[in-house]
């Protein structure tokens, strides 16, 4: 199976450390990653809240550069927004003749390919889950995360809207009200994966900049539920929620106190350090919410 | 003895005089009018939900089963006036215009239906206080292209087509006023039936529901509700029809939308009342003359509901249809079939 | 405010008071349309509200309500398709807007209703009508990220997020202490750097979304 690559705009930005840590991972466990090096944007939220054509449009060139120039049989990502993007637009092109249409004349028009809503998409959280999976993750680690509270969160859109993510009908997708693939791959660690019942609620990271309190008091929620498990830190799998929780942290902790203070990395960092790779290469000193203190205590770094 | 009687035209009483003279039993059909069709026929309905089927495609081969049946005699215009003897050997006389006569039956089937609710007690409706308040089979007869308007839903008071349609639902049902605290079981998905054909003639006029719950448990039937909110945007208010006025020469009736907590006061142009089902008379008339049991309400009661769904409180006379409570024409052929085979075997 | 004040005589006894508001007429009169609900219908992502059959899964599950009072999906889709336009800009205006988009909703809806989307399309709805009277922060936001994407092809967070705040007149936030040593982190660390522009073609494929967008 050949695999595209599509990191989407905030890894190759801000969340530059999933970015990295997703391939050292990929890399270590020998799945290979073609990256769509000339993606665009996937359109987020914005779009789809603009205009319903150009909300497939976007995804659609994505995938359609993957099949025509890359020619891989899955796009893989791992950012929830961009999931969510891509099979949206997969949805809609087989579930609505006139949305289809519409993509496939465009791309026509701007002399690309004939991308007709048949590509697999999948999250990297759940490829990695069903290919590698936590036995292999178990068997590779070299520095075991022992005594390290690990938080599991996962965001909305990895498993939510069922219409689209089809979690709960595809087999290999992820329980779509109880998600538990990163459980499992951390837990493999030897980390220690606290019961956190704030795993799938919404961190708000739409609305970061539209509605900084209400947004800020969402996250807040999450941070404070995964301090108050006991956690000593909190992985997840989406750069929006990174931005949410991690980088927006400082302002969060100034109105919702240090209930609310707690380490944020993205998962693939602790399965990388797991594997015995670097802190440095896995970007761990980016998070604004600062990891490396709690993992220097635990003789981790 | 191999004969049957079976009292009531309707689609019960035809599918059970079929099937019966189908497995070689001599049927004698009693009808009190003069044509076979029993309600469907009287109201001249139009199209059957879930599937929008002209009711002639469903009616028309029942009545030709019966007629053509050489094992069946059709006593139209006529009743029964007395029973004597016991299963298997019952004598019962049948009267007509012309006379009375007696006749000799091994088995006795009743099917006598029901009637619709006469909403005129329900007086804050306005039911013939109001021309333009009228019932779901008046709808029925206006809809059908061989009724009085040729099909046009032509407004009683002035003959114009209605640009505003409210239809209330439960009246004379679910209503311990009237007697009727039962569910009439088919309101619901006739006025949905009746608001999407009325979508479909003129889309320019809306047509707002009143209900209470929308009760669509048969086939299809909730697929067809989701059809008329979703593709012929039928407005559903949840909240029964509390009153009827009129405001400046038009109608103007008043519910709450307990959705939304807000009781809501709207004008309209013409109001469908969809009236439930009572026991006809014809059903009480038998009941009387045949002395078996009724429930409560004055439907027939079967023997067990469950362990003998057509069986009567006496031995030999049986029950189906809607004369038992209220009931779908779909199902009223399942029953017409149901108690023709429990005449066999009781028979044999 | 005169006649609000009125002195009022019952039964010998004097009573002063505010009568409007003691004695507000609950009784709407008014004019059921689906005016509305077509509109909506064809803004983007509105085109499933008319499945909505009322039984309130997306309200009992959404993220917001606990911490946001009468933040209600079902009844923002009951006041638009029965036309209580009035209602929707009267009590619900500064709510409809506020969905995170958390997505419960629709990944529950057994009516197959897109309600995130049909959320969002209401809160459109409004937007184009004007009833906020200013540019609301999600048209802001929509305007500068689609602004972004369809020139660069990708988007940049911080120079969103400058763009964001000087759009809405909150440039002096963004140069608070926190905000300029976080965007310094940023910068020292390499996360902010500038796309090279790699996507073949890109100004024909983005002059024809803007054809598309307007």
């Amino acid at each position: 199976m050949k695999l595209g690559y599509f990191p989407g705009c905030s890894l190759k930005g801000m969340a530059r450390a999933y970015d990295e840590s997703t391939k050292i991972v990929a890399d270590g466990f020998g799945i290979e990653l073609m990256e769509i090096d000339d993606f665009n944007c996937c359109g987020a939220l914005e779009a789809k809240g603009s205009n319903e054509k150009l909300s497939y449009m976007l995804p659609a060139r994505v995938m359609d550069s993957a099949k025509g120039r890359f020619h891989v049989d899955a796009v893989v990502t791992p950012c929830n927004g961009c999931y969510h993007s891509l099979l949206r637009t997969n949805a809609a092109m087989n579930e609505n003749a006139n949305a289809k249409s519409d993509v496939i004349s465009f791309l026509k028009d701007v002399g690309y390919g004939s991308y007709e809503g048949d590509i697999d998409v999948r999250h990297f959280l759940e490829l990695f889950y069903n290919e590698v999976g936590p036995e292999k993750v178990k068997n590779a680690v070299k520095k075991p995360l022992k005594g390290l509270k690990v938080a599991s969160y996962y965001g909305c859109l990895y498993e939510r809207p069922k219409t689209i993510t089809k979690t709960g009908y595809k087999s290999k997708r992820d329980d779509s009200e109880n998600p538990y693939f990163q459980d499992e791959l951390l837990a493999a660690t030897g980390a220690e994966v606290i019961k956190f019942d704030a795993a799938a609620s919404c961190c708000g990271g739409a609305h970061a900049l539209q509605d900084e309190s209400l947004s800020a008091t969402l996250s807040a929620t999450i941070l404070s539920a995964a301090k108050k498990a006991g956690a000593d830190i909190l992985a997840l799998p989406c750069p929006l929620c990174g931005a949410a929780l991690d980088i927006k942290q400082p302002e969060i902790v100034k109105v919702h106190g240090e209930d609310a203070k707690i380490p944020v990395v993205y998962f693939t960092q602790l399965i990388g350090l797991s594997m015995g790779k670097s802190a440095k290469d896995l970007k761990l000193t980016d998070p604004i919410s600062n990891p490396m203190d709690v993992l220097k205590s635990k003789g981790l770094v | 003895m191999k004969t049957v009687l079976v009292i009531g035209g309707g689609v019960t009483g035809l599918k059970a005089s079929h099937e019966l003279a189908e497995m070689g039993y001599n049927v004698s059909l009693v009808e009190k009018q003069d044509y076979l069709g029993g309600q469907v026929a009287k109201h001249k309905y139009y199209k059957l939900a879930p599937d929008m089927r002209l009711v002639s495609e469903v009616l028309d081969p029942v009545i030709k089963n019966v007629e053509s049946n050489s094992n069946i005699k059709v006593h139209k215009h006529s009743t029964i006036t007395s029973l004597s003897g016991n299963a298997p050997e019952f004598k019962v006389k049948i009267k007509n215009s012309k006379g009375e006569s007696e006749e000799s039956f091994g088995a006795i089937v009743v099917a006598t239906g029901f009637e619709h609710f006469d909403p005129t007690v329900k007086q804050e409706y306005g039911y013939s206080r109001f021309k333009d308040v009228v019932t779901n089979a008046e709808v029925e007869e206006l809809l059908n292209p061989n009724g009085p308007t040729k099909g046009e839903l032509k407004r009683p008071s002035d003959g114009k087509i209605p640009k505003k349609v409210a239809i209330f639902q439960c009246v004379g049902s679910r209503d311990k006023q009237v007697g009727n605290p039962y569910c009439c079981r088919v309101g619901c998905v006739v006025s949905t039936k009746q608001a999407i054909e009325i979508k479909e003639k003129y889309p320019d006029t809306e047509v707002y529901v009143y209900y209470m719950d929308m009760r669509m448990f048969g086939r299809g039937w909730e697929e067809l509700y989701g059809k008329a909110m979703e593709e012929y945007e039928v407005i559903f208010t949840r909240g029964r029809g509390a009153e009827v006025t009129l405001k400046n020469e038009q109608l103007s009736l008043r519910a709450e939308e307990t959705i939304m907590d807000r009781p809501i006061q709207h004008s309209v142009d013409m109001i469908i009342l969809a009236a439930g089902q009572a026991p006809g008379d014809g059903t009480i008339d038998a009941a009387k003359v045949l002395g078996i049991k009724q429930n409560e309400y004055g439907y027939l009661a079967p023997k067990d509901d469950f362990l003998s769904p057509n069986e009567s409180s006496k031995a030999g006379i049986f029950i189906a249809g809607a004369d038992k409570g209220p009931l779908d024409v779909e199902n009223c052929i399942v029953e017409g079939a149901a108690v023709a085979a429990k005449v066999a075997s009781s028979l044999k | 405010m005169a006649e609000n004040t009125d002195k009022m005589v019952i039964d010998g006894v004097e009573l002063v008071g505010i009568w409007k508001e003691f004695l507000p007429s609950r009784i709407l009169y008014e004019d059921v349309t689906t005016e509305f609900l077509d509109e909506v219908k064809k803004l983007p992502g509105g085109a499933t509200i008319a499945r909505c059959y009322q039984c309130g899964t997306c309200t009992g599950g959404c993220t917001l309500p606990e911490f946001v009072d009468k933040f209600n999906p079902r009844g923002f889709i009951n006041l638009v398709r029965r036309g209580h336009y009035d209602i929707l800009v009267s009590d619900y205006k500064d709510l409809v807007w506020k969905c995170v988009s958390c997505n419960r909703c629709t990944h529950r809806c057994p009516r197959g209703v897109n309600t995130q989307e049909v959320v969002r399309a209401i809160a459109k709805f409004l937007e184009d009508r004007k009833v906020f009277g200013k540019l609301t922060n999600d048209e802001a936001f929509d305007e500068i990220f689609m602004d972004e994407v369809l020139t660069d092809g990708r988007i940049d967070e911080v120079k969103i997020v400058k763009d964001f705040y000087s759009k809405t007149g909150r440039l002096k936030d963004m140069m608070s202490g926190d905000q300029l040593s976080l965007g310094f982190k940023m910068f020292t660390s390499g996360r902010i750097k500038l796309f090279g522009g790699k996507i073949k073609d890109w100004k024909k494929v983005s002059q024809k979304l803007k054809e598309e967008l307007q």
